[in-house]
């Protein structure tokens, strides 16, 4: 399985891992000078870059990066493990930009580009993955630089992913989809069956929760595969135990745009039904608190330590997405189910610490999408109209999300034939 | 400070070894000098702060006992350097530029380093990291902290060290070659979590008495213990002002015992990565580093666990501060010259 190499191996495999750090030498500064010398920013010459697109598919990534700038193409390649072509010149109006398209052997070689930037400061540095449509290449992920570390460079303007008609060709170059450069992104889904193997989740009088939640979840993925544009993946597909955060590394591993997490309420005594759905977010409430402790038995992170991030998470644009997302979740959840049941009541959304959806990249929520505290429910969610229809409900709200999100894409086969039909 | 200057004359070679933790860093030197710090840094809250101080940043165990006065910083709290902040940043620098200092360098000496980093900092943090480093040595590599400390102790094929820092319990295999992402997992569930357990048992047990966590960590760097302990365990702690012995014997067992259903977990799930050939290799051959390493029973413990599915063999450290930094520092040592010549950029 393994090979068994020698110490010298070793040694090279040490160095060549550290490539990136290659010649920064001669801009030795520090924090403080750096400080100093955006202040006078008038001596200095920011550039602009613009777009920066990378992709990757199996071992290999490719950047391109637009830079509109004179540069030494020799620099460049320096820094590179394995230049695919140098620069190539193209117009785009006035400006004259100098497109690089290099090869890397992994994603934390792309940061190779950092040093080369004529500000010395790292560019390229967080990645935030979205998936490539399965055009040619099946499921090539894609990743575009995030924004995110730009912020601290005055007059940087990126223009994330803005790709012309003019400036793809060049990019096409790169053996990129079309569709990805015009932002039809796949969407990636993860739904996740709560609990599973070991661990029951909530006991009904006749039924598991982990059960419940596995079914209505495989309804949930049969569902948004009809869909063009989305590549939906269940974190487990049988009856197995599964810890927390395995669950949030397969999503950010799958490059997740979005998380969904099923699970079926409790509270004890026979009760009225209620839906809510969860956010990742710090709670006063002791009741929430509870309900997250149960939710996180399976995890291996402290609840201690994570009340401090959870404050530092604060009102991230992900938690925002999230908010988003839990509202269209809940509010289709409820009018649907009201709809079966009149009892069902409505306990909204609501931000709680569940460690399912801390660790996530995407934004994520909790769902409960129904309860066993209610005989009446609990007899219904033994047939399978009812987990169908649990299903179908989930299924508008995510579609009503991830619609109002991105303008194209998401429509169902069929439909948009009809769509097309009811405009001429 | 130490930071360098374009010196005239490279008057000679040093290799050090750093280890960045969480809780504690450490450097190793070529020239036979070996130190550590506590991973704070502190920055006077204002001027008079500065002034009654005397200095204009404070580290390790100086930062936490004026911790009042100052805008104290653990960069690597959880593993990872939070970015953005350049306040994490700008503390890892302080504590690379501490940490030189304390090995005495000498102005002009060229500096090549290579510095240990917890797993998940060498996959998020990586050009933080150079940033907070370059400014104070001539060339740089960044490798793993349980790989620095296996290197160091020369165990390259069929093993598995397992690093239980303060924030994060760091594992890896080694298999002969460089570890990888693959080769390396990293649980939450460390020392901190240790503390904050015993802590909130404390709590419940002992609700008069006055106690905080730093009391509670240092209860358990004196006491640590899985399976059997002999005799009680007792401690002082204050009640109303007066001090009185309280029996946290069974509080410790627990808390420290609370972190093994994980790293028994990883530890299996690793050893079956290897070559059924190789599995019974490698469970003679799981290495304990880091503080945690230090809870007694903890080695027995696993090797109790993992029995069931043939013998195995748990070793620790022999120096738990300094493993990585040794580590590190024998990486540094080993690697040729001109790997180091690479990095320079004329
Ligand atoms: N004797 C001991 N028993 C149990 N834990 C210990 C002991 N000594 C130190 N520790 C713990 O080890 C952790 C620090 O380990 P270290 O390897 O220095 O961490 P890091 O690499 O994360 O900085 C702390 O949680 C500390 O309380
Ligand atoms: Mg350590
Ligand atoms: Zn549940």
């Amino acid at each position: 399985m393994f090979k068994q190499a020698n110490k010298r191996q070793i040694l090279k495999d040490v160095h060549d891992e550290n490539l990136w750090l290659v010649g920064k030498r001669k801009s030795r500064r520090s924090v403080a000078s750096l400080k100093s010398s955006k202040d006078n920013s008038s001596q200095r010459k920011w550039v602009q870059l613009s777009p920066i697109f990378v992709a990757m598919g199996g071992a290999f990534v490719a950047v391109v990066v637009t830079l509109w700038f004179e540069f030494s193409a020799q620099k460049l390649n320096d820094s590179m493990i394995d230049v695919q072509h140098s620069a190539q010149d193209y117009s785009t109006g006035a400006q004259s930009p100098l497109v690089y398209t290099a090869g890397f052997n992994d994603l934390n070689d792309a940061a190779l580009l950092a040093p080369v930037l004529p500000h010395e400061r790292p560019v390229i540095e967080n990645f935030k993955p979205v998936s490539l449509p399965n055009a040619s290449s099946p499921s090539l992920p894609g990743l575009f630089v995030d924004e995110g570390v730009f912020e601290d460079l005055e007059a940087f303007e990126l223009r994330q992913a803005t790709v012309t008609p003019e400036n793809y060709h060049a990019l096409a170059g790169a053996g990129i989809p079309l569709a990805q450069l015009f932002g039809l992104n796949v969407k990636t889904i993860v739904i996740d069956p709560g609990h599973g193997g070991k661990d029951p989740g909530a006991v009904g009088a006749s039924v598991y929760e982990k059960d419940i939640a596995l079914d209505v979840a495989k309804r949930l993925r049969d569902r948004l595969l009809e869909y063009e544009g989305y590549r939906v993946l269940m974190t487990r597909e049988v009856d197995e135990t599964m810890a927390l955060n395995d669950r949030v590394n397969f999503a950010n591993a799958n490059s997740a745009d979005l998380f969904i997490s099923i699970h079926v309420n409790y509270f004890p005594g026979d009760q009225k039904s209620f839906i809510e759905t969860y956010y990742f977010g710090p709670t006063d409430d002791s009741k929430i608190a509870e309900l997250a402790a149960r939710e996180n038995n399976n995890s291996h992170y402290p609840y201690a330590e994570f009340k401090e991030i959870i404050l530092k998470i604060g009102d991230t644009l992900k938690s925002q997405e999230s908010k988003q997302l839990a509202y269209a979740v809940q509010r289709n959840l409820h009018k649907q189910m009201h709809k079966i049941d009149k009892g069902t009541r409505d306990h909204g959304i609501k931000a709680a610490p569940f460690v399912v959806l801390l660790g996530l990249d995407a934004p994520g929520i909790l769902a409960e999408v129904s309860c066993l505290c209610n005989r009446d429910e609990e007899q219904r969610l033994k047939t399978s109209e009812h987990r169908e229809s649990i299903a179908s409900f989930l299924e508008k709200g995510i579609v009503t999300y991830l619609n109002k999100n991105t303008r194209v894409g998401g429509k169902r086969n069929g439909e948009k034939e009809k769509l097309a039909k009811a405009q001429q | 400070m130490a930071k360098k200057k374009s010196s005239p004359k490279r008057s000679s070679k040093l290799r050090v070894g750093i280890d960045l933790g969480t809780s504690r860093s450490a450097i190793s030197a070529s020239n036979g000098k070996r130190k550590f710090v506590e991973s704070y840094v502190g920055w006077p809250k204002d001027f008079i702060s500065e002034k009654v101080l005397g200095k204009s940043v404070l580290f390790g165990q100086e930062a936490l006992d004026n911790r009042l006065s100052l805008e104290l910083c653990r960069p690597l709290e959880h593993g990872v350097i939070k970015e953005g902040t350049s306040r994490d940043e700008e503390a890892v620098n302080q504590l690379i530029s501490h940490l030189i200092e304390l090995a005495e360098i000498q102005e002009g000496q060229e500096i090549y380093s290579v510095v240990g980093v917890p797993a998940e900092s060498l996959r998020a943090n990586k050009l933080a990291i150079k940033r907070a480093v370059e400014d104070y040595v001539d060339s740089l590599m960044v490798v793993s902290e349980p790989f620095a400390a296996a290197y160091g102790r020369g165990v390259l094929n069929n093993a598995i060290v397992i690093d239980i820092g303060a924030g994060t319990v760091d594992f890896c295999i080694m298999h002969g070659s460089m570890p990888t992402d693959d080769d390396q997992r990293t649980l939450v569930t460390a020392g901190d979590y240790i503390d904050e357990h015993l802590y909130a048992m404390l709590k419940e047990k002992y609700p008069e008495s006055d106690f905080n966590l730093n009391m509670v960590r240092k209860f358990k760097e004196e006491h640590s213990y899985i399976g059997k302990t002999k005799g009680k365990i007792e401690v002082e702690i204050p009640v109303g002002g007066k001090i009185m012995v309280h029996d946290i014997t069974e509080e410790m067992g627990r808390a420290c015992e609370s972190i093994l259903p994980a790293v028994l977990e990883h530890t299996m799930e690793l050893i079956a990565r290897f070559d059924p050939e190789y599995q019974g290799l490698v469970r003679q051959n799981i290495i304990l580093a880091g503080g945690g390493s230090q809870i007694k029973g903890l080695d027995k413990a696993i090797e109790a666990s993992l029995k069931e599915d043939g013998l195995c063999k748990v070793s620790v450290v022999d120096d738990p501060i300094f493993a990585s930094a040794d580590g590190a520092l024998a990486l540094a040592k080993d690697m040729p010259d001109d790997y180091w010549q690479n990095m320079l950029d004329e």
